[in-house]
């Protein structure tokens, strides 16, 4: 899938992933691959600058911790975060749900 | 001599287009190392053995430093909420000393006492006793780290050190 198609669903995809376990970014990259079959392969890095998005804006907290005898930055929702997480949601399956109204062909009405 | 190797060259890189400083930029660089260095694991364990070139494709994989510099840099447009209330805080700062200055150079004006005699009141004297040590300060002296309230300065000498070493 193209990287500008999956930048504007970052967010929404990192708080999801975020909502089963904290993760640092290696983590976080993997599970989304995971989660998608291989077809989110998205460069790795641009997961970073937002996950500092969002951690600035109160959605997700970070601690350092060591996984793996390496220090990593370890992400998880904040309260916030968590209701964010289920809006976003809700808001994806009703565009979503739209999206696919529009791109399915009808069957043609009345004839 | 030995080739160098790409990711320190990449950190290299990252670090000369990354404006965050202090505390920020060495979580943002240690992230970024730790992260590549475990793609190079991760590709070496799956079969890519040369360490140099596991060590390019995890670059290739996470993207160009330059890009990724001005990502994180996009972030630090304005100041972050701790910096304003430290502008804030240096500005009140600043502003009550004139204020002071201006009180001990008015009672100079209007009592007419010699001059020495206002100066050892200024530097005896509990609350004027700051803001007239500072009064005659150099512009230039009242922006050092030296010239902000106490409770300020270690945290801005904390930030202004840079020091980009530390993570495994």
């Amino acid at each position: 899938m193209a990287q500008s198609e999956l930048q504007g669903h970052l967010d929404a995809m990192l708080l999801a992933v975020l909502q089963v376990t904290p993760l640092h970014g290696y983590g976080l990259v993997e599970e989304l691959r995971r989660r998608s079959n291989g077809e989110f392969d998205l460069a790795e890095g641009t997961i970073y600058p937002a996950l500092h998005r969002l951690e600035g804006s109160g959605l997700l907290d970070s601690r350092w911790e060591v996984v793996d005898g390496r220090r990593r930055r370890v992400y998880a929702l904040s309260q916030q975060g968590r209701a964010a997480a289920g809006e976003r949601l809700e808001s994806w399956r009703r565009f979503s749900r739209a999206i696919d109204a529009v791109l399915t062909p009808a069957p043609e009405a009345g004839r | 001599m030995s080739t160098p190797d790409p990711i320190a060259l990449y950190i290299k890189e990252l670090k000369a287009h990354l404006r965050a400083r202090g505390l920020r930029r060495r979580r943002i660089i240690c992230e970024v190392q730790a992260h590549l260095r475990q793609r190079r694991s991760d590709l070496q364990r799956t079969g890519m053995s040369e360490p140099h070139a596991a060590e390019r494709e995890a670059i290739a994989r996470f993207g160009d430093a330059q890009e990724m510099a001005a990502q994180f840099n996009r972030l630090d447009r304005g100041f972050r909420p701790f910096e304003r209330r430290l502008v804030a805080l240096w500005l009140a700062w600043i502003a009550a000393m004139g204020m002071g200055s201006a009180t001990v150079w008015a009672a100079v004006d209007s009592s007419g006492p010699p001059a020495h005699a206002v100066q050892h009141h200024a530097t005896h004297v509990g609350d004027a006793g700051p803001f007239c040590a500072l009064a005659g300060s150099r512009p230039a002296d009242l922006l050092k780290v030296s010239a902000l309230p106490p409770i300020v300065q270690p945290q801005l000498r904390r930030q202004s050190r840079g020091d980009d070493h530390g993570c495994q």
